[in-house]
């Protein structure tokens, strides 16, 4: 009898420590959500979770204006030329991007407007309030690293 | 005559590697309701659906993902649930997303025309593995919006989705 309740009061336990163990988990993997500014500062990129992925897309712009036509800003580098008038602003340049732990994201791609290109990226958190975002093709080794700021800080 | 009946077996060997025959379809869904969940700012929003697939209903009785050899999107209709409620949005862009497959960006309109009911959206030229996204048990529509004004409520959005599958032949 004694041993049934001290293996009941074990196994007790062990599903708290789990279910806080996932709930520390799933605080620490949305993390990424918020508002965050390249180092260029020249816009800002709203990750959010959808389904089970995050994905972040522009939702300031320095200069939201194309200085030629004085029209709104657009995707005109897009290689896919049926989507090259696809406004900027609200533009998904970051995508599909999963919680591995350790905080770091992966699985994902970044997209550059200036040039069309989309990257294979991760992104490790140096804290709460900066992201080390790492684009690169084929090998992480070759690839470029910026420092992503959050727009509010998270104290 | 040996060597027609060689040339004949080649051939048909070269046709069976290529997959077989296959029938083109159109299906269209039934409307799908998108939220975006208020109150919402103006600049950036977004509107959700978690879409059930569902081959059954879109395809007929005993079709899977596996029968599919290409999925490719021929249609996007919008429309707003409330008609006074599409005046409030710049321009939209539509994306399919689903867990273990690439968020695809199948169609756009910017910008949305004035006192329009509904819109058909540009559709994107190259679409690329569609048709992974029907081996998922849900695929989830994901509507950005660019809102010219603050709105103080949800704003739903109804959207009707043709496709056009390549069958494999049973």
């Amino acid at each position: 009898m004694k041993k049934t309740f001290a293996l009941l009061l074990a196994l007790t336990f062990a599903l708290f420590a789990q279910t806080d163990s996932i709930h520390s988990q799933d605080a620490e993997a949305d993390l990424l959500v918020g508002v965050w500014e390249p180092s260029h500062g020249r816009a800002r990129v709203k990750i959010d979770k959808i389904a089970d992925k995050y994905y972040g897309k522009i939702v300031w712009l320095k200069e939201p204006n194309d200085p030629e036509k004085g029209t709104p800003k657009v995707d005109k580098n897009n290689p896919d030329e049926s989507m090259r008038e696809v406004a900027l602003k609200g533009y998904r340049i970051l995508k599909d991007f999963t919680y591995k732990g350790k905080r770091e994201w992966a699985d994902g791609t970044i997209y550059d407007p200036e040039n069309g290109n989309t990257y294979s990226c991760v992104i490790k958190a140096t804290d709460d309030n900066t992201l080390d975002i790492r684009g690169y093709i084929g090998v992480k080794t070759f690839g470029r690293t910026d420092v992503w700021k959050r727009v509010a800080v998270k104290k | 005559m040996k060597k027609t009946y060689f040339a004949y077996v080649l051939l048909l060997l070269v046709a069976a590697a290529c997959g077989g025959p296959t029938e083109s379809v159109e299906r269209q869904t039934d409307t799908l309701l998108l939220t975006a969940e208020g109150p919402l700012y103006d600049g950036s929003n977004t509107a959700t659906y978690t879409w059930p697939v569902d081959l059954n209903t879109l395809l007929g009785e005993g079709y899977t993902a596996a029968d599919i050899a290409k999925a490719r999107i021929t249609g996007i209709r919008i429309t707003a649930v409330n008609p006074d409620n599409l005046s409030l949005i710049n321009d939209i862009t539509f994306q399919l997303a689903g867990s273990g497959v690439a968020m695809q960006k199948v169609g756009f309109l910017n910008p949305l025309p004035a006192n329009a009911n509904s819109v058909d959206l540009v559709l994107a030229d190259e679409q690329k593995g569609l048709e992974a996204f029907f081996g998922l048990k849900e695929i989830t529509l994901v509507a950005d919006l660019n809102l010219i004004q603050e709105f103080e409520d949800n704003l739903e959005l109804h959207a009707q989705l043709t496709f056009n599958f390549d069958l494999k032949s049973k």
